[in-house]
């Protein structure tokens, strides 16, 4: 109840504004701990000397006193700073005032927060601090503009400059995800220059081909092939070593082997020699037929257009349909079951 | 009497003993046809071969032209034909055929053939043998043999020779089936000989056949040999013919009578022998039996040295008949290989295919001979020479069939 009466009347007392009395009630105050630091925290408001100097005694006699109960808001505060870190930025702070730094709050709140950050250490900061600070040494030649001597190539930085892994992985980027307008570069379509209209097809220059005086032909009908040699003799026929009436049993499969020797009207001026093979005689005999037809032309190209006009000359490409699924044959169905 | 129709007229008295030649210019053997220089007629077309696309073509021409190979041809080989009809067959050589010519006299009533080179060469060698007395100085002299593909005409050129051979009052001992020795008929016990097996039933019908076509030569045939027939007791003298003792037989004692005809066939000098077989290659057909004593057995693996007949007639390289020799055709139907490896090669005859002239010339006879109504065109000639590939059997198929 006094402490709260005290501060009542001194408030009181100090609206009146009376100068002997505040002095008579400072002094007596002032014996008090209690009113030194209230006073301390008002006067550091006020702008008048004597405040002034009174809040440099009172410093004084804070270190002295220590036996006060309010020491320990002061102690609380130095516990605050009691910790290892804080010591050591004091620390800091003496010896960068010793250097010559600047103790301004801004330069102390980057100091933390690069700390705490753990970015940099404090030998960096320095380090960095006096390269910025210190000014560039140049060399006198360049002051001056001198023309320096050519170097030789082994002191010449850019005539043998060693490749650097960097180096080496552009050109890896380069060819894993190579530029993507390279495309259009590759691409004919889209440059207008390269265009070129399209080629009318051109029909195919027959020619002869006669080999120490024979020519030949091939083809195949089904799955039989046939390679047929004719050159000039007495007209004899021979597959595969055999004669036609040998080989060939039916009247039919003879016809088909002699037939472009009747439309050409030469059927004893040729020896010819068939090698058949493959499939059956029925494939056999019209693949000889259209082989034959080709050796013809091949000897001479008089002979294409009555062989061209009969058909001779035209692949058959017809084969066998193959059976489908739920089918008896390739298209028969199975015999309808009413019951 | 006349033999031969349309081609050779043939009087039966005249006998002649002479070269071929001779026999040409007395014209025994009908009359030669096509003798002269045939004019062939060809199209020809100018053409040169030509690498470009486009070209020129010529006109074709039609030129007249005679090959020096037809001329040789002709004067080395005076083709002629010869027509027999099934009658004039089984007169001169006996009703037993071969099966392809029965088959044709079946079709048509007579049947034409062309004498070829095959043929004059084999007349040739017989003449040649009966002016040597048929003394044999070589191998060669002991046989021939006529071989060539299936369809070639070598049974066709046999029969042309045996009925040559008839016509110059030669005895010839006709075989048109050599295989009809090997299987036909029933086997038995043979007592002259235990090792061979008798076959009575083709020995009692050769032994009828051939005295049929040949009674009036066994008459003049008189025995040389000393025998007597066990199961009738016929026995042979000096005063009796082959025709008695073939005019006796009976169906038990045939292969007895036909073991000793054989006999008497080798010492035979009256009149010259022919022994002409057809289908030889039979006798060497392989076999794979092995009891010979089993008669129930299948026959047609009989080995042939077992069987009476075809032993007295298999042995062709060094046969002991006297005054004649053997002429063969083989066959096709089973393998040659065997009979080759006996028979030399100098013996063998090739009998070719027909070439393109030769068939020309046959169908120039036929259509003189109005068989063909008219004749076909050159390339038509030409495309049935090429279907057939100059087979003579296959022509006659096709001429037949399109005529």
């Amino acid at each position: 109840m006094l402490k709260l009466v005290l501060n009542n009347t001194i408030n009181s007392v100090a609206s009146k504004n009376t100068s002997s009395i505040s002095n008579g009630l400072l002094k007596e105050f002032s014996k008090l701990s209690i009113y030194k630091n209230n006073n301390n925290k008002k006067i550091n408001n006020c702008k008048c000397t004597n405040c002034v100097c009174n809040c440099k005694c009172t410093k004084k006699t804070n270190t002295t006193t220590n036996t006060n109960i309010y020491n320990n808001m002061n102690n609380n505060n130095k516990r605050y700073y009691s910790t290892k870190q804080n010591i050591e930025n004091e620390k800091q702070i003496e010896e960068d005032s010793k250097i010559g730094l600047a103790t301004s709050d801004t330069n102390r709140g980057k100091l933390l927060e690069d700390y705490y950050d753990g970015s940099k250490s404090r030998q960096d900061y320095f380090k960095k601090f006096r390269d910025e600070t210190t000014p560039n040494k140049q060399d006198p030649a360049d002051n001056f503009r001198v023309r320096v001597s050519v170097p030789r190539p082994e002191f010449d930085e850019h005539y043998e400059k060693q490749l650097l892994p960097d180096d080496f992985a552009d050109s890896y980027l380069n060819s894993i995800r190579p530029n993507s307008n390279r495309e259009q570069e590759e691409l004919p379509f889209s440059d207008n220059t390269r265009f070129s209209p399209f080629r009318p097809v051109r029909p195919k220059i027959q020619k002869t081909s006669v080999i120490d005086g024979a020519s030949s032909g091939y083809s195949k009908r089904k799955r039989s092939r046939a390679v047929v040699s004719i050159q000039p003799g007495n007209g004899s026929i021979l597959i595969n070593g055999r004669t036609l009436l040998d080989y060939f049993p039916s009247i039919s499969y003879r016809d088909n082997v002699v037939q472009p020797l009747v439309i050409t009207e030469t059927l004893t001026k040729w020896d010819v020699s068939i090698r058949a093979f493959g499939g059956g005689l029925k494939g056999q005999s019209e693949a000889a037929r259209r082989a034959l037809g080709f050796s013809l032309v091949n000897y001479d190209l008089g002979y294409r257009p009555a062989l061209k006009i009969a058909g001779l000359l035209k692949n058959d490409i017809r084969k066998v349909e193959r059976k489908k699924p739920g089918l008896l044959k390739a298209r028969k169905r199975f015999p309808l079951v009413k019951r | 009497m006349s033999f031969i129709r349309g081609v050779c007229k043939l009087s039966k008295n005249i006998r002649y003993t002479g070269s071929i030649n001779s026999i040409l210019n007395k014209g025994v053997i009908g009359s030669t046809i096509n003798t002269k220089t045939t004019t062939i007629t060809t199209t020809t077309t100018n053409t040169t071969n030509n690498t470009l696309a486009y070209r020129n073509y010529c006109s074709s021409t039609t030129t007249t032209t005679t090959t020096n190979t037809t001329q040789n041809e002709i004067k080395e080989v005076p083709y002629q034909f010869l027509t027999l009809t099934n009658e004039q067959w089984e007169l001169a050589l006996g009703k037993e055929v071969n099966k392809n010519t029965k088959d044709f006299f079946d079709l048509t009533k007579s049947r034409t053939t062309l004498l070829r080179k095959p043929t004059f060469e084999t007349i040739q060698w017989l003449s040649k043998m009966k002016e040597q007395r048929f003394y044999k100085e070589s191998p060669q002299d002991y046989c021939r043999v006529l071989d060539g593909v299936a369809g070639s005409g070598k049974s066709i050129s046999l029969a042309q020779v045996a009925f040559w051979a008839q016509q110059q009052d030669w005895l010839v001992v006709y075989i048109p089936n050599a295989s009809s020795f090997i299987n036909r008929g029933a086997l038995t016990h043979f007592n002259i000989n235990p090792l061979l097996f008798a076959q009575n039933n083709l020995c009692f019908n050769f032994i009828k056949q051939f005295v049929e076509v040949n009674h009036a030569k066994l008459r003049e045939i008189k025995l040389k040999t000393k025998f007597k027939i066990e199961s009738t007791g016929w026995e042979s003298s000096p005063n009796k013919t082959l025709f008695d003792l073939l005019s006796s037989t009976k169906y038990d004692s045939s292969s007895e009578i036909f073991y000793h005809f054989k006999r008497e066939l080798n010492t035979i000098h009256e009149f010259p022998v022919l022994v002409a077989i057809d289908g030889f290659n039979h006798f060497y057909r392989p076999s794979d039996y092995g009891d010979m004593y089993d008669s129930a057995s299948n026959l047609g693996t009989l080995p042939t040295d077992r069987l009476m007949a075809s032993s007295l007639f298999k042995n062709i390289t060094s046969h002991q008949i006297s005054n004649g020799v053997v002429l063969a055709a083989t066959t096709n139907v089973i393998p040659k290989r065997e009979m080759f490896e006996v028979i030399p090669e100098e013996s063998v005859l090739n009998v070719p295919i027909f070439t393109i002239y030769e068939f020309k010339l046959f169908i120039n006879y036929l259509v003189e001979t109005k068989y063909l109504e008219k004749s076909p065109n050159q390339e038509t000639i030409e495309y049935y020479w090429q279907i057939s590939s100059g087979n003579p059997r296959e022509l006659w198929k096709i001429l037949r069939i399109l005529h």
